[in-house]
């Protein structure tokens, strides 16, 4: 037996159109982002690094698998551990615990405002 | 994943099926998806050495008087878990004595080495093959995520592979779980073993659209930029004797093409190494961009919603 095609597989949640070229576009016209982005891309001569390769990458059946699968181990709470490793906060951590991807979200975003709010003070 | 004696699933797309035979070392051949069964189709992708049906497996009985047994037949037994694929693609390749088709390093040994077994030792030849299997292996998917959530994937372990192709003058079925090769009848001298092919894959294509089975059939063909230079040297001899406008656009429109064919090359070549490739850290990342620049919560109900 052989594995069915990446394309033909059931995800749990679909990103493909959330993540579309018109929501990527101006995050990506973005330098400070795409820096933060290129160096997790894959380190090969073919892959160039930049704002384009980015966005070709997310739009890949691969990259949709990747982020697909990653979904679906979250929500089955098998990701806690790893989320650890990534210091996206306390809150963050527990979401992934409790394999709440909502409250993962939540969290993401409520780090910003933390993080935001001295600044502004 | 990829340990000691095992072998991964690797997925069904023509474009890893045609680097993994190159990753073989095999020469002048690669596999085309062949989305309808059309002599147009066959006539473009000609010739055309073997066709590959892939279908979600279910158990059916194979009369044993059409079991051919012929020695310049080849066929290994399928003994391997996962490795139907390299195991029907080898299969035709050790069958094909087409002067496009160079075996190469590892498989004309394994061929050599094996020939006068019996279906079930060469089975367990190939299984016992680190060569082949760590080429096999090598199109593995990130463990990262091969580990996650991938085994309530009932569907995984149901693919099966068989092929057709002509050898020993008969139109032969391939299929690894089989005591042999299946015997489809004669082929003609002269006759087109795809026009005899057609019918049979067809019912077999109805069959299963009945019962709503997932399917796909791909053909193991000659390298289109071999078959493109080798165009474009006949039409310039031709050209050279009796020059026409003609021949001069059918060369210049072969020569876009086999640019088309170094782009499809190289867009396989990202794919695999994209597949190969950890993106945990790069999807924290982008969940942290989003997070930072838009409404990462809307993108996830977005998707969220999609996803039901």
């Amino acid at each position: 037996p052989g594995a069915p095609a990446a394309t033909e597989e059931s995800a749990p949640i679909d990103w493909t159109p959330a993540l579309s070229q018109s929501l990527l576009l101006p995050i990506l016209s973005n330098p400070a982002f795409v820096e933060r982005l290129t160096p997790h891309l894959p380190q090969d001569p073919l892959v160039p690094q930049t704002a384009q390769e980015v966005m070709s990458t997310i739009q890949s059946p691969q990259f949709q698998q990747a982020i697909g699968a990653f979904t679906s181990a979250f929500e089955t709470r098998q990701l806690g551990p790893l989320i650890q490793e990534f210091n996206l906060g306390p809150q963050a951590v527990q979401a992934a615990q409790n394999g709440d991807f909502r409250a993962f979200v939540k969290a993401l975003e409520k780090k910003k405002e933390e993080e935001a709010a001295p600044a502004d003070s | 994943m990829s340990g000691n004696g095992e072998w991964c699933t690797i997925e069904s797309d023509p474009g890893v099926f045609t680097e993994l035979i190159r990753d073989f070392g095999v020469k002048g051949v690669q596999v085309e998806e062949l989305y309808m069964l059309e002599e147009q189709l066959f006539e473009e992708f000609k010739p055309i050495h073997g066709l590959i049906f892939l279908f979600k497996w279910v158990p059916e009985a194979v009369d044993p008087a059409k079991i051919l047994r012929h020695n310049d037949i080849y066929f290994a037994k399928q003994v391997i878990h996962n490795a139907c694929a390299t195991q029907a693609i080898i299969n035709i390749l050790l069958n094909c004595h087409h002067a496009d088709i160079e075996l190469g390093a590892a498989l004309a040994p394994f061929k050599d080495f094996t020939q006068s077994m019996d279906p079930m030792l060469r089975g367990q030849c190939l299984n016992n093959s680190d060569q082949i299997r760590a080429v096999h292996n090598s199109f593995a998917r990130n463990e990262v995520f091969e580990t996650f959530g991938r085994k309530t994937d009932k569907d995984e372990d149901a693919f099966h592979f068989v092929g057709y192709l002509p050898a020993a003058g008969h139109l032969v079925e391939l299929d690894g779980l089989a005591e042999g090769p299946i015997d489809h009848g004669v082929v003609a001298d002269g006759a087109d073993w795809l026009a005899m092919a057609k019918p049979i894959i067809e019912e077999r294509m109805n069959r299963y659209a009945g019962k709503e089975l997932r399917f796909t059939l791909l053909a193991v063909v000659s390298d289109r930029k071999l078959v493109y230079t080798r165009r474009i040297e006949e039409l310039q001899k031709k050209n050279e004797s009796m020059p026409s406008d003609e021949a001069i656009e059918e060369i210049n429109q072969l020569k876009e093409q086999i640019e088309q064919e170094k782009l499809r090359d190289k867009a396989n070549k990202i794919e695999n190494i994209r597949r190969k490739h950890n993106f945990l850290p790069f999807i924290v990342e982008l969940f942290k961009v989003l997070g930072d620049s838009t409404k990462l919560s809307s993108v996830y109900e977005e998707a969220a919603k999609r996803g039901q």
